[in-house]
C-alpha cells in the first residue's frame, strides 16, 4: 500500500464568517506523486497551499502532512519541504552565492554538489546580484535553493508563469526527476497546461472552493476520452 | 541563529549604519563646540534608524520587492515562535544607539528636569529606563502589527470595509503615540504613582502589541 504523505479530511476554510475560500475538500496524496493543482484564478489554489505549510490555520476539517498538522509548527517537519511560491522574495543586495549560503545554514541535508549541479544546469551565475537578475532567473536561484535540500515534499505555487520556455521545462524535468527516482512528492499549483500532462501522475482540480476532480492522470483522460488535457481541464472547469 | 540573520541585515543596512556613523560624528564634533545637550539632534537620527529597516525585517506581503518575505521565513525549519523572537532581536539591534543615547543623556538633563519637577529619586530613573526599553518593544510590535493589517486590508476587504479598517489602524497608532506622549510629559513632573501608571501603561501596551503582531505575523487571515 502506498504510504499516504499528504492527507486532507473535510477541510474548510473561511475568512470572517461569510468569505468562504475551501469547503470540504477531501484527498490523499501518496509518496512520489506528481499532482497538478489546477482552477480558475480565486479558485483556493494559493490557500489551499498556504495550509499544507501551516500559514493558515483550518477553519473546519483537518489537514495532514506527513502525519502532522503543519499550522500547530512541527518545524523539523519543514527541512524535508520545499516551498516555491512568487511570494517568497529574496534581499536585492545579496549575490545568489550569498543567498544560497544563507538558506543552506538552516537545512541539515543540504546538498553542495546538486547545488553545484542546478547552478549548471539552470545557467545561473552564482555572483550575480539578486536585484539585477529578471523575475524568471531569481525564480531560478529559488528552484536551485529549494531542490538542494533534497526534499521530501515540493510545495509550488505558480512560479513556472515567469520562467522562459527552456527554463520551465528544464524545472518541470528536474521536478519529474526528483519524483520518479527519490520519491519527491509534488503538489504543483499552476494555470500553464502546456506539457503538464507529460510530467504530471495525478489531477487535482478545484473550483470556487470545492473539489471537482481528484484523479489519476490516466483515468482522468479515459474518462472523458479526450487526449487534449488543456481542453479536458477548462470544460471540466466550466460544467455546473 | 540569530546572529547568522544580524551579520546579513548588517550588510544590507551597510549604507544606513555609515549615515549614523557620521551623524554621530558630526553629533559629537557639536557637542565638543556647543556642549553636550548637542547630542539631544542624535536622538533624532537614532530614531530614524530604529524605524527604518523595520520593512525589511518584517517581509509582509505589503512591502518594497526584494527584501527577506515573511513566507520565506516561515518556511525556513525554525520553530515559528522563535523565529518572530528573533525579528525582535534584529529589529533592537537598530534601537540600541536610541537606547543607549537616552540612558546618557539622561543624567546630564537631571538638572533640567529637576527645575521642572523636584529632586528626582533613583526610583525616577529606574521608571524611566523601563519605560524606554518597553517603549522601544512597543514601537516595534505596533510597526509589524500596521504591516501585517495594511497586508490585509488591501487584500481582502470591500472598499467601505478597507477605509474603516485604515482609519481604524491610524486611530489605534496615533491614539497610542499621543497616550505615550502625553504619559511621558507627567513622568517625572506628577509623583511616584504617576510613574507607576506610566509605567504600568506603557508596559501594557507593548505586552498587547507585541502578542498581537506575532499573531498577526504568524498566521495569515
Amino acid at each position: 500500500m502506498a504510504e499516504e504523505v499528504i492527507e486532507i479530511n473535510n477541510l474548510h476554510y473561511r475568512i470572517g464568517k461569510s468569505k468562504v475560500i475551501l469547503e470540504a475538500i477531501d484527498a490523499s496524496i501518496s509518496k512520489g506523486s506528481f499532482v497538478a493543482l489546477l482552477g480558475e484564478n480565486g479558485a483556493g489554489k494559493t490557500t489551499l497551499l498556504d495550509l499544507l505549510m501551516g500559514f493558515r490555520k483550518p477553519t473546519g476539517g483537518r489537514i495532514k502532512v506527513m502525519g502532522e498538522e503543519p499550522y500547530l509548527d512541527h518545524w523539523k517537519q519543514r527541512s524535508v519541504i520545499a516551498y516555491l511560491s512568487e511570494k517568497v522574495d529574496i534581499p536585492g543586495d545579496w549575490s545568489v552565492r550569498e543567498f544560497l549560503s544563507f538558506n543552506s545554514f538552516f537545512y541539515e541535508d543540504y546538498s553542495t554538489d546538486l547545488e553545484h549541479e542546478l547552478l549548471r544546469e539552470l545557467r545561473t551565475e552564482p555572483d550575480n546580484r539578486v536585484g539585477n537578475l529578471s523575475a524568471g532567473e531569481i525564480r531560478r536561484v529559488q528552484i536551485i535553493a529549494a531542490l538542494s535540500i533534497q526534499p521530501r515534499i515540493a510545495v509550488i505555487d505558480e512560479i513556472s508563469a515567469v520562467l522562459d520556455i527552456i527554463g520551465r521545462r528544464k524545472f518541470m524535468r528536474l521536478l519529474h526527476e526528483q519524483s520518479k527516482v527519490n520519491g519527491m512528492t509534488v503538489l504543483l499549483a499552476t494555470n500553464i497546461l502546456e506539457d503538464l500532462s507529460n510530467y504530471i501522475s495525478d489531477v487535482f482540480l478545484i473550483s470556487r472552493g470545492k473539489l471537482k476532480v481528484f484523479k489519476k492522470l490516466d483515468v482522468f483522460l479515459s474518462d472523458r476520452d479526450k487526449n487534449n488535457f488543456s481542453q479536458l481541464v477548462a470544460d471540466t472547469l466550466e460544467e455546473e | 541563529m540569530i546572529l547568522h540573520f544580524i551579520k546579513r541585515d548588517f550588510n544590507t543596512h551597510r549604507l544606513t549604519w555609515a549615515i549614523i556613523g557620521l551623524a554621530t560624528l558630526l553629533g559629537l564634533s557639536l557637542a565638543a563646540v556647543f556642549g553636550i545637550a548637542a547630542l539631544g539632534i542624535l536622538l533624532y537620527a537614532y530614531f530614524f534608524l530604529g524605524i527604518i529597516p523595520m520593512y525589511s525585517l518584517v517581509g509582509s506581503n505589503w512591502r518594497t520587492q526584494h527584501v527577506m518575505s515573511r513566507n520565506y521565513m516561515l518556511s525556513l525549519p525554525l520553530k515559528r515562535s522563535r523565529l518572530f523572537l528573533i525579528i525582535q532581536v534584529r529589529a533592537l539591534v537598530f534601537w540600541l544607539p536610541f537606547i543607549v543615547l537616552a540612558m546618557v543623556l539622561l543624567p546630564f538633563a537631571q538638572a533640567e528636569m529637576e527645575r521642572l519637577s523636584g529632586k528626582l529619586s533613583v526610583i525616577d530613573f529606574f521608571v524611566f529606563l523601563l519605560c524606554l526599553l518597553f517603549n522601544v518593544i512597543w514601537f516595534i510590535n505596533m510597526s509589524i502589527k500596521m504591516q501585517i493589517s495594511f497586508e490585509r486590508i488591501t487584500s481582502y476587504l470591500t472598499q467601505k470595509q478597507r477605509a474603516l479598517k485604515s482609519i481604524g489602524s491610524m486611530v489605534i497608532y496615533i491614539g497610542g503615540m499621543f497616550v505615550i506622549g502625553f504619559s511621558f510629559f507627567g513622568l517625572f513632573a506628577l509623583g511616584i504613582w504617576w510613574d507607576i501608571l506610566v509605567l504600568t501603561l506603557v508596559a501594557m501596551l507593548s505586552f498587547f502589541f507585541f502578542s498581537s503582531a506575532r499573531d498577526a505575523w504568524l498566521y495569515q487571515q
